[in-house]
């Protein structure tokens, strides 16, 4: 089981990574784009120029080859142009730095506790000598092995002003060039050395630009692919701040919320899909599975009929006119009709409860808990209609095939009562197959339903998957499928450990 | 007369009934099902004979009053029974053609798609092993693509695209169906993959092949049969999902075009004026609405009548 668990893991990296570079592909050769918006403008005074263009193009970073983007948005760029790398690959925790070099401190509002805020890092990368740029200047304390050349023990790059150089530096200048662990400075007196470095050489950075580093981790050369010569030589300039989703940094958003981290939107939007969708499956569930059950008993009968139609019902309509049909009735002709209409969108009462609806019925507190109830019942109400469908047919299946079993017709044969007979003994193993299907939901869960969001403006992950995907926000698209796929592929794991739980004879290997 | 002779006679009226009469009878026993089945054939020979029985022309032919002026927007009345809609055209005549191409992508991309599901999926379940996670992972690459880029890019890539031989329409039609057949296939090969995994070591499976019947022989006469329930579950679930689609497609500039009518694009269309006409939106739903409910209806009951271990 573990060698199967762990070829597994190793599959699922692969089919995450080969979808997630496809879906990278696919945005960039799908017509449109972030900039599509500012090409068609029709007059010369409306259109932006084509210098303008470059730099916002330079500034998306869709002038570079897109291989290159594709590799910076999953590792980020703050490792190019690097010949020595920094890598602590175990997680570890350390106060954040403020601007000034001391550790930010929070106060919680209530208790009035203060503690540190923590950063997280999982994989680290430090470049190194690399982010010394040229123009930098060093105090290089070290050995001289030639003239004109030095073996560094310790480097100071740009000590505070007003601070005294060191006694015992050895060598004072400017960086020209570097490559690989040599560096060469320009003295003041116009003489050029030669510094070397090795794992050994101690930086220390100036106040606010030096980056912490963690107690484990190892240096490690790059120059074969970073440096000057090396494979990616001629992207150094490339270098920047991102750490790449790997690194869980998903980016910030281009056009729906420029500028802002697609972490925070997405923050402030699972909630509200976590609470839409475990809401809508539980009710599909609760009602869905009963009727399924009861068709199977009473195969043909009217009940069965009237349970069939009901539970086809919400899935035999095309979603976004069910959603339009609702909003319909129960926003707009319950209004016509005097009757309490309910909202027709959002998660929360923005304004006032308007006259004679639902919530003003209620005399609902905006923000409240009953508020945000009511908001959810329409969409929650189409959503598990959908669901309903597949549930009550896939149960209803299995119950129709447990029920012709041996051990049903031997529980019969003893006597029991036929209820007894069918929640003992048939339910257990005629719900079976729906925990299967059940586990694909996980990435529902997260993933929302992107159509039901958008009709009913509520903010959760699919309707903000939809705009972004509408405004070409590809941080955005790129961070939901990314994370969507990884649930995807989880949840094909767990169902298939899951048949072998049911199903004994079933062996991977 | 010989015993023997008496014998093999037995066994021949025994055997009479074939498959296909069996699972009628137990179909016609699911009432809604039958009456699915009818309303099916009966709106599918509408569309099919639609030249003969709609009214008016779905496309060039505009609605005009006694003043002879152009009837925009008409309410439903004798003379157009789901009344004009913006320019004039009969609702009623235009869904009646829509049906023609939104009935048969569906009918044929669902078939398509379980039939390459169901091989897929039995071939991977049956043979495991490397087989197995080499298809299994290509099929959770599919399934983590997102349809709607997807089908832009295609849009982009095939959009000018027709078919020799073939009118403009229905060769975008055919090309709709590829890519939906393509993009659509992994849930049946999911739910056989899962189906297969159980049953091919059971006892049965065991005698199969211990009285030398070859592995395609097993995977074709046990594996698929007994795992058909659960994929016309999923068939005819699935059957209104491609209806959608092909309205999504249209919605996006690919597709079939207006001013050639689908259910699908006719939605669409008729979106934006649904809070002034809701009577122009509600019917090309309540089209997709029956048709889809009527394919579960008959889903339903082919399931109850091909489940291979109903011996009666």
């Amino acid at each position: 089981m573990t060698s199967y668990l762990i070829r597994r893991a190793f599959q699922m990296m692969v089919v995450v990574l080969l979808s997630s570079m496809a879906i990278y592909i696919l945005l960039n050769i799908a017509p449109g784009g972030p900039l599509a918006g500012l090409k068609l403008a029709a007059d010369r005074k409306s259109r932006v120029s084509e210098a303008d263009m470059a730099r916002l193009e330079s500034y998306l970073g869709l002038d570079k080859p897109l291989a290159m983007r594709y590799l910076v948005w999953l590792i980020g760029d703050d490792w190019l142009g690097s010949n020595w790398m920094y890598l602590g690959l175990r997680q570890y925790e350390q106060p954040s730095l403020g601007r000034d070099g001391t550790p930010l401190i929070q106060v919680d509002r209530d208790t009035g506790e203060k503690f540190y805020v923590m950063e997280k890092f999982r994989f680290w990368a430090d470049p190194g000598v690399a982010l010394l740029n040229p123009g930098y200047v060093l105090w290089v304390w070290g050995q001289e092995t030639a003239p004109g050349e030095y073996k560094a023990e310790r480097i100071q790059v740009k000590p505070p002003s007003g601070e005294e150089m060191p006694a015992d530096v050895i060598v004072s200048g400017k960086i020209l060039t570097q490559s690989g662990v040599e560096i060469v400075l320009e003295e003041t007196s116009g003489k050029q050395s030669l510094i070397s470095t090795d794992e050994q050489t101690q930086f220390t950075f100036p106040i606010g630009e030096g980056q912490p580093r963690p107690e484990q981790g190892l240096w490690a050369g790059t120059s074969w692919l970073t440096g000057a010569d090396g494979l990616l030589g001629r992207y150094v300039s490339y270098h920047g701040d991102s750490q790449g989703i790997l690194r869980l940094d998903f980016g910030w958003s281009w056009k729906l919320s420029p500028g802002q981290p697609v972490i925070e939107l997405f923050a402030a939007r699972i909630g509200n899909t976590i609470i839409l969708m475990t809401t809508a499956i539980f009710l599909s569930l609760i009602v869905g599975i009963p009727i399924g059950i009861y068709s199977a008993v009473h195969q043909y009968s009217k009940s069965d009929y009237i349970f069939t139609t009901l539970a086809f019902f919400g899935s035999a309509m095309p979603v976004f006119w069910f959603g339009l049909m609702l909003i319909l009735i129960f926003s707009y002709y319950f209004k016509e009709w005097g009757l309490p209409f309910m909202p027709s969108g959002g998660v929360d009462m923005v304004r006032e409860a308007p006259e004679g609806s639902l919530l003003a019925v209620l005399n609902v507190s905006p923000g409240s808990l009953v508020d945000r109830g009511v908001h959810i019942i329409l969409p929650a109400l189409m959503l598990s209609l959908l669901y309903m469908a597949g549930w009550s047919r896939y149960s209803r299946a299995s119950m129709l095939e447990v029920l012709r079993q041996d051990y049903v017709r031997t529980a019969r044969a003893k006597g029991l009562y036929e209820r007894v007979v069918i929640i003992k003994h048939a339910l257990r193993n005629a719900l079976i197959p729906v925990w299967t299907v059940l586990v694909f939901d996980i990435a529902l869960i997260f993933g929302g339903a992107i159509l039901t969001e958008t009709i009913f403006a509520y903010p959760g992950m699919g309707g903000l998957y939809f705009d972004a995907l509408n405004a070409s926000d590809w941080p955005v698209v790129m961070a939901y499928l990314f994370i969507t796929a990884i649930l995807v592929v989880i949840a094909t794991l767990v169902r298939d450990i899951v048949y072998t739980v049911i199903d004994p004879r079933i062996r991977f290997s | 007369m010989s015993v023997i002779n008496l014998e093999s006679e037995a066994l021949t009226t025994v055997v009479e009934e074939s498959p296909w009469r069996i699972i009628w009878r137990r179909f016609k026993k699911h009432r809604l099902a039958v009456a699915g089945m009818i309303t099916i054939s009966a709106i599918a020979l509408a569309c099919l004979f639609a030249p003969w029985i709609a009214p008016y022309d779905p496309i060039n032919e505009m609605a005009r009053d006694a003043n002879n002026q152009i009837l925009k927007n008409a309410p439903p009345s004798l003379s157009h029974l789901m009344g004009t809609d913006n320019i004039g055209r009969d609702i009623f005549s235009r869904l009646l053609y829509a049906g023609r191409i939104s009935l048969s992508v569906a009918f044929i991309v669902t078939f398509f798609e379980i039939i390459i599901g169901v091989f897929i999926g039995a071939f991977s379940g049956y043979y495991g092993g490397r087989i197995d996670d080499i298809i299994q992972r290509f099929v959770e690459f599919l399934i983590t693509l997102p349809l709607l880029p997807l089908l832009l890019a295609f849009s982009a890539l095939m959009r000018d695209l027709t078919l020799p031989g073939l009118p403009r329409e229905w060769s975008s039609a055919v090309i709709i169906t590829i890519i939906l057949t393509i993009f659509g296939w992994m849930t049946a090969a999911i739910l056989v993959r899962g189906m297969v995994l159980s049953l091919r070591n059971q006892d049965f499976t065991e005698a199969a092949r211990a009285m030398g019947l070859s592995n395609g022989g097993i995977i074709m006469k046990h594996m698929i049969p007994n795992s058909l329930a659960p994929i016309i579950v999923t068939a005819t679930l699935g059957l209104g999902g491609v209806i959608i689609y092909e309205s999504a497609l249209s919605f996006l500039g690919f597709g079939i075009q207006p001013p050639v009518p689908t259910w699908g694009n006719m939605l669409n269309e008729y979106q934006s004026e649904m809070w002034t006409q809701p009577a122009k939106v509600f019917f090309p739903g309540l089209m997709i609405f029956i048709c889809v409910l009527a394919f579960n209806y008959i889903g339903d009951g082919l399931r109850d009548a091909m489940d291979p271990r109903l011996k009666h």
